[in-house]
């Protein structure tokens, strides 16, 4: 009987196993998808679909340390004046633990700014996904640093 | 007898609010925030044993350059790179808790003694994300920060 139940136990994890796993390929593949449509946003100027995305305490960081809250920073998106383009995603990285997932991302793009200069610029990011109860992953906090390429 | 379970219900769910706020969401602010202050604090002392333990297996940090850097790379650099930390004031810091997921969002002045001898007070923002496992240890999975000069 004990023995059975060792087998019994060893079958339950053997078979949980790849159903976790499998579950944290469908979150990775999210998050990269949502990033990827969180860029596209941006060239788009659609504010509505990063909207969506954020969560309520969402909260961005940028590379002079300044924070940002969800309001601000779709304010800044929206009437800021700078446009996007020329976006080239680079590395990624994506970590799932649970319900929370860590989007480690870089990209290149030309920002445009309200005077009228351009200058092309590579991000690199840390993002802080959750999950939340109805399974939609929405990002909490973001902080990013960005460079002049030359 | 509907009525009376809706109030009941009600009761219930304003008794459980403050219940949820206390013991999950503000005690794990607090626990994090206690971390956050015993990483600082191992930092100055040149515990890196201590900050090993706060960091998960999958931990990747990022500086201001844009570097990324693993738990190991991490670990590495603190123990041989050559620098030394003092001085360690904190600044403001906020804590956002979702679930098993606590999102610290600090700053903090110190001297930086770099390996060559010369010393700089610099400024540190950071976003670290903490996450909490089955056994109720937080430990950090991600951390990206910037430094500036301090005026």
């Amino acid at each position: 009987m004990v023995r059975r139940m060792l087998i019994a136990a060893v079958a339950v994890t053997l078979f949980a196993m790849p159903v976790r796993a499998q579950s944290d390929r469908v979150a990775v593949e999210k998050i990269k998808e949502n990033e990827a449509q969180w860029g596209a946003a941006m060239v788009r100027q659609d504010w509505a679909r990063i909207e969506q995305m954020m969560a309520p305490e969402f909260t961005a960081t940028d590379g002079a340390g300044k924070r940002t809250d969800r309001a601000a920073y779709l304010d800044m998106l929206k009437t800021g004046g700078m446009s996007f383009s020329g976006l080239q995603m680079g590395p990624e990285q994506v970590i799932v633990n649970g319900s929370t997932a860590i989007h480690a991302g870089e990209a290149t793009m030309t920002v445009k700014m309200p005077d009228g200069t351009s200058g092309k610029y590579h991000v690199v990011w840390t993002d802080t996904w959750v999950k939340d109860k109805d399974g939609n992953w929405l990002c909490l906090a973001s902080q990013a640093v960005e460079h002049p390429v030359s | 007898m509907i009525r009376r379970m809706f109030l009941a219900a009600a009761a219930l769910a304003l008794a459980a609010m403050p219940v949820r706020a206390q013991t999950t969401d503000a005690a794990a602010g607090d626990k994090v925030k206690e971390l956050e202050t015993a990483w600082g604090a191992a930092m100055v002392r040149g515990e890196w044993a201590t900050i090993e333990k706060m960091l998960a297996p999958e931990f990747i940090g990022t500086d201001g350059a844009g570097k990324r850097y693993t738990k190991m790379e991490y670990l590495t650099m603190m123990r041989t790179g050559g620098m030394t930390f003092s001085e360690l004031q904190a600044g403001a810091e906020n804590v956002v808790v979702s679930g098993n997921t606590a999102v610290h969002m600090g700053e903090g002045t110190m001297m930086v003694k770099m390996p060559d001898g010369t010393s700089s007070r610099m400024h540190t923002v950071w976003t670290d994300t903490w996450v909490k496992g089955k056994n109720g240890k937080w430990l950090c999975v991600a951390g990206q920060w910037v430094d500036h000069p301090a005026t």
